[in-house]
């Protein structure tokens, strides 16, 4: 056998490097966006909206550049087991943690 | 006969299903420095703080860092079209902006040392130095795997038909591409904000 790629046959076609282009500008947009919310005053809006940037950028790169939108179902369920299992993980660390540092 | 030991009873490349089960485990790995960050950010010890951060100059090495993962995707577009010199110019081209996010993070750090914010100044700067130092281990690692990967394709030991190493770094890179998109926002932008 070959060192071939046999995933890339089965799980149909990647993008191609105008596509690749294209997410990147869309991503350099979305970096824009997040630095320009950072010196722009619009209050309780600010945390959430930084996050979901982030969160959309994410996602793009994972799905495009990292082919999770196109790959197998396998990796993407082995990629989100470890990031809810640090999201869960975490999240009870900080809520625990947090409670005992305002504690007096 | 010969089996494609390449897959696994999943019916998925096992090299890729290893990597993605260590990627994996690496949000859990940087999942507690940032989660350690968030709870201390605020406490300097009177020393200083998320005021020192230059948020136009973490801008530009972030960007750089993003606009590298498109240069690999285009690496591996180019090793599975064959195109192995195309392929190598954007390795490259990847591995030097790596090198170049490498020198703002080395700069940024000299100037907060300078500045009186050490990696034992106070919790905020530990962990800190710490979450944002594994960062650029990793980013130097991949680095060097870029430059293996540009040299090996010079010496034959990796051939038009063996795009799965390229992608197989390409991961690994966009994984740590990931991580700053999460540090850039967690860790400079929301605290400065």
């Amino acid at each position: 056998m070959t060192d071939h790629d046999a995933d890339a046959d089965v799980h149909g076609h990647h993008p191609t490097p105008q596509q690749y282009v294209q997410v990147a500008v869309v991503l350099a947009v979305l970096t824009a966006l997040e630095i320009a919310a950072s010196f722009v005053e619009i209050g309780v809006a600010f945390i959430p909206t930084l996050l979901g940037l982030m969160a959309i950028k994410f996602v793009l790169v994972a799905g495009w550049f990292m082919h999770l939108k196109f790959d197998t179902i396998v990796y993407r369920r082995f990629m989100v087991t470890g990031l809810a299992l640090a999201l869960f993980s975490y999240a009870i660390v900080l809520v625990t943690f947090s409670a005992k540092i305002d504690l007096p | 006969m010969s089996a494609d030991v390449s897959q696994n009873t999943l019916g998925v490349d096992h090299r890729k299903l290893a990597m993605w089960v260590f990627l994996g485990s690496e949000f859990l790995f940087f999942g507690a420095f940032i989660s350690a960050y968030l709870l201390y950010y605020d406490r300097t010890n009177g020393g200083p703080g998320v005021e020192l951060f230059d948020i136009p100059y973490t801008s530009v090495s972030s960007f750089v860092l993003l606009m590298s993962s498109l240069t690999m995707v285009l690496a591996h577009s180019a090793h599975v079209k064959g195109d192995m010199r195309r392929m190598r110019l954007w390795i490259l081209a990847t591995a030097l902006q790596g090198i170049v996010f490498i020198g703002g993070q080395v700069f940024e750090f000299t100037t907060f040392l300078k500045e009186g914010l050490a990696l034992t100044t106070s919790p905020m700067s530990s962990s800190f130095f710490v979450l944002t130092g594994f960062h650029g281990a990793h980013v130097t690692i991949g680095i060097l795997m870029l430059l293996a990967l540009w040299s090996l394709t010079h010496t034959g030991k990796v051939k038009p038909d063996q795009h799965i190493k390229t992608e197989m770094i390409g991961l690994y890179w966009h994984f740590v591409d990931i991580i700053w998109v999460l540090i850039f926002t967690v860790v400079y932008l929301i605290p400065y904000g």
